[in-house]
């Protein structure tokens, strides 16, 4: 039997993903980033679990070398890819949000933002009627503000210490973000026994 | 410092080896359309904007590459092949009411996003059964995408056929709020069944609606979901679409080696196709091997009223697929010619010719005396 490719999302989601699969009595020992290996076999599953970085999830299942995967919603707006979006996992719950110095007057103008998510932030400005600046970072983007880069970031926010950190403060939530499961379009129809028996299973520990 | 010649992205380069195996491919697509009565038609590259706008497509002018003509004239290299043959029909058969088919081997152009990796000109191969309403018109296109595939050596497809008027029905059932229904088709468009929930569970729908658009990504799978989903309060428009669904599984079931697979929310652009609707998949590859369906309206807006129905086989896709299993078995013989004998060599290398070999001449080379 063909094995059914799932790819995950390296990083700080991992384990929740792992947990929430132990919930639907499918543990996948050895998992492992730290582990030099890149995919696993459990044939007892009938699974092939692949770890990627999370914003190459969707790569992968829109071409099919992997047939389902999980995925956070911020990478799903930002990339677009022609994926099926099947469930909200409800793992690694956060917002997307613009956010502001601390001692910024209310209604200053922005002009530029700093942030990993050029695509999501254009299309929010666009939508709120003023076109602004869009500067791509790829990571500690709580610096634009600080070193004077930019007016504001739009940033995934959990708790909200890491903006508190650097003296910043939510100025606007742009939508909630949490992980999906998704599948290629093609496997979703040709193994769709097996994706809705999980999907099914998933939906019960939910 | 080597001299690097940049090529665009998502165009390709064919090599010999590679345009051997495809045109092998389309020798043999070509033999069986020819065979079924579908005469080759050649559409022009670029067309007028307005032309390919005219089919509806949402989106579709964003993905056309375009420039102008010298009068300014907004011009497009052609995103599909369907659209010009429409038009082709409302200016040369006006007068011809006989059915019309049409098939065509052909690159079209489409923009997309740069390092996707997707193809911004590919092939397609298609077949348009033009003047038959029937579900016997459906029927032969699809029987005739399937032999195509089988001859050419793809096993194990599937055909997943849906139909628009159902998916129309269950969106009719959203009477008063226009943006909820476009957010609704839009969700099942693009398969995002997260966001099809919340639209569906957040606001005020009959609860029978509700049920059937959440069940909707539940119903895929043999004929059997049709007798299922007729179970559920369906609207007239939904009932007709099962029950056309239903006479078409009737008519194939009659022919061996056809599986086929029903999925009511398979939405191939809603605006464009009016029917039955399909997709063709193979385990081998993430992307269709090509699609088609039911597009009674788009000749009315060349204002030619003719019931239409069609195909395309993405032939990137497909030589994706089989290049794996094919040789190239290509096999020249040289002959080698010096100025002296370059005739006689000539008429041999003729003969050969004429008998059915490949034969190339090379001058022949003295090994360099050494100095």
């Amino acid at each position: 039997m063909d094995l059914l490719k799932i790819a995950l999302s390296k990083g700080r989601i991992l384990t929740e993903t792992l947990q929430l699969f132990e919930k639907i009595q499918m543990d996948f020992k050895g998992v492992n980033e730290d582990s030099r290996k890149l995919f696993y076999d459990f044939e007892e599953y009938g699974t092939r679990m692949i770890l990627a970085k999370p914003s190459d999830v969707p790569t992968y299942v829109e071409y099919g070398v992997a047939d389902i995967g999980v995925a956070g919603k911020d990478v799903l707006l930002e990339d677009k890819k022609d994926v099926f979006e099947l469930m909200d996992l409800k793992l690694a719950k956060c917002r997307m949000a613009v956010a502001v110095p601390e001692d910024q007057p209310p209604n200053a103008p922005i002009y530029r933002v700093a942030t990993k998510y050029p695509r999501l932030t254009e299309e929010h400005f666009i939508k709120r009627g003023f076109p602004v600046e869009i500067i791509k970072l790829h990571g500690s983007v709580e610096l634009g503000p600080i070193l004077g880069l930019s007016d504001a970031i739009v940033d995934i926010v959990s708790t909200g210490s890491t903006l508190k950190k650097n003296h910043l403060k939510i100025l606007e939530e742009i939508c909630p973000i949490s992980s999906r499961l998704i599948a290629n379009q093609v496997s979703f129809r040709l193994k769709s026994d097996v994706i809705m028996d999980l999907m099914e299973k998933l939906k019960r520990v939910l | 410092m080597t001299k690097y010649f940049r090529r665009p992205a998502g165009v390709k380069d064919y090599l010999p080896p590679q345009v051997r195996k495809k045109r092998r491919i389309e020798k043999i697509i070509g033999d069986i359309l020819e065979k079924w009565g579908y005469e080759e038609i050649i559409a022009p590259s670029f067309e007028y904007l307005e032309t390919f706008v005219m089919s509806g497509k949402p989106g579709f002018a964003e993905k056309v590459f375009k420039f102008f003509d010298r009068q300014g004239g907004v011009m497009a290299l052609r995103p599909d092949i369907t659209t010009s043959i429409a038009r082709m029909v409302a200016t040369h058969y006006t007068d011809h009411d006989a059915p019309l088919r049409f098939c065509y081997m052909a690159n079209v152009f489409r923009f997309q996003e740069l390092r996707k990796g997707r193809d911004q000109e590919f092939y397609q191969t298609g077949a348009e059964l033009i003047g038959i309403p029937g579900i016997e018109a459906d029927t032969e296109i699809i029987l005739l995408a399937s032999r195509i595939l089988k001859e050419i050596g793809i096993k194990n497809f599937i055909i997943n056929v849906g139909h628009i008027k159902f998916l129309e029905g269950l969106l009719d059932e959203i009477k008063d709020d226009t943006s909820l229904k476009d957010k609704i088709a839009q969700a099942i468009t693009d398969k995002n069944f997260v966001w099809l929930k919340s639209l569906i569970e957040k606001n005020t729908l009959k609860p029978e609606v509700k049920k059937t658009f959440l069940a909707l990504p539940r119903f895929y799978g043999g004929p059997e979901i049709l007798d299922e989903l007729i179970k559920f309060p369906l609207n007239k428009k939904c009932r007709e679409a099962l029950s056309e669904l239903a006479k078409l599984w009737r008519m194939l079931r009659e022919f061996n080696n056809i599986h086929l697979t029903f999925d009511p929310g398979l939405a191939r652009g809603l605006d464009y196709y009016t029917g039955i609707v399909f997709e063709i998949y193979s385990p081998q590859v993430g992307f269709p091997l090509g699609g088609g369906g039911r597009y009674d309206t788009l000749l009315d807006k060349f204002n030619e009223s003719r019931s239409a129905t069609g195909f395309a086989l993405a032939e990137d896709v497909i030589l994706s697929v089989l290049d794996r299993n094919m040789k190239d078995n290509y096999e020249p013989y040289y002959m080698f010619y010096t100025p002296a004998n370059y005739i006689e060599i000539f008429y041999k290398a003729e003969e050969m010719r004429r008998q059915g070999y490949t034969v190339k001449m090379v001058p022949s080379v003295k090994p360099r005396s050494e100095s």
